[in-house]
């Protein structure tokens, strides 16, 4: 059997289902073909849908499917917002983020930054995403809702968080 | 439904056990502090005085934090018995406004993250930045 998906308008390479590691069946998310570390976020996001039912002790179900194709789809599109910059910007990219599995079927994507600094955004199936901007040392939180319900994501405010927090490591270093 | 249990009193003690998945980098995620995706959004907690059958470490988690009742109330968050067959201890802590639940957000998880402290602590684990 095998799904096809649609990323950012354009047919992403076939999936097909396999064996989970526990040997239940799950489905794969979708190949990513623009994304370097797609095989990555593709290997964690698998495991995340993969879970046992039950994995919080709170009688939660895995990761839903649905949720870890939508966060390929806004961490692929932020990355790929960062390689198709100019270089300053290009060195700033932040990486393959942790995914956190979160009671009921959602996931929350967490981008660990210098500083005690922290971008997460809430995957819980809504068509608004939360997102998140922690400064710990500041004691400081923002936080907005992102429309996920079309093809296309804004994540230019995402992006500057990341800038913000990534620039201010710089300024650090430079100033030590 | 959500609803605030007068008989939870301010200094009771609320427990949430930590499964490995929510440990990233050495510290506790805020997602452990986060709704679930049930239509009323509860977040399940134990309460400490009901004495809950749960021990940790165990086999769905690695430890466990705390918190008391009213740091959930601070941020408007309601916290109400919701006993299940299997643990007659079982709470929830709901975000109910203008008639409707909601996520908790990013502000109020991180409240309960900070004033938490280890129930049962996870070696090399932090909870929040300090701790």
């Amino acid at each position: 059997m095998t799904n096809k998906f649609i990323l950012q308008g354009q047919e992403a390479s076939d999936s097909i289902l396999t064996m989970g590691e526990r040997g239940r069946e799950y489905r794969p998310i979708a190949q990513n073909p623009f994304c370097g570390d797609s095989d990555e976020l593709r290997r964690q996001l698998n495991l995340l849908c993969a879970l046992d039912n039950d994995w919080d002790g709170y009688g939660s179900p895995p990761v839903k499917f649905e949720n870890a194709e939508l966060a390929l789809r806004i961490v692929t599109n932020l990355l790929a917002l960062f390689e198709n910059s100019r270089p300053p910007i290009q060195a700033l990219n932040p990486g393959v983020p942790y995914f956190v599995p979160v009671s009921g079927g959602a996931l929350q994507i967490e981008w660990h930054l210098p500083n005690s600094k922290f971008v997460e955004l809430f995957v819980d199936g809504s068509d608004r995403c939360l997102a998140s901007f922690v400064d710990e040392v500041l004691d400081e939180d923002r936080e907005i809702s992102i429309d996920c319900s079309g093809p296309q994501i804004d994540l230019n405010e995402l992006s500057k968080w990341i800038v913000e927090a990534m620039r201010s490591e710089g300024q650090r270093t430079v100033a030590a | 439904m959500p609803y605030d249990d007068t008989e939870i009193v301010a200094e009771d003690e609320l427990i949430r056990g930590i499964p490995a998945s929510q440990i990233k980098n050495g510290r506790v995620s805020s997602g452990a502090f986060k709704s679930s995706s049930d239509p009323y959004r509860g977040m399940s907690v134990d309460l400490a005085s009901l004495e809950p059958e749960q021990v940790y470490p165990n086999e769905k988690h690695l430890g466990a934090v705390k918190f008391v009742a009213s740091c959930p109330r601070e941020k408007n968050l309601l916290v109400g018995k919701d006993p299940i067959a299997t643990n007659h201890a079982h709470c929830n802590i709901w975000r109910h406004e203008d008639g409707e639940a909601k996520s908790i957000s990013t502000s109020q998880a991180r409240h309960m993250q900070k004033s938490s402290e280890w129930h049962v602590s996870i070696e090399n684990v932090r909870i929040h930045g300090d701790s």
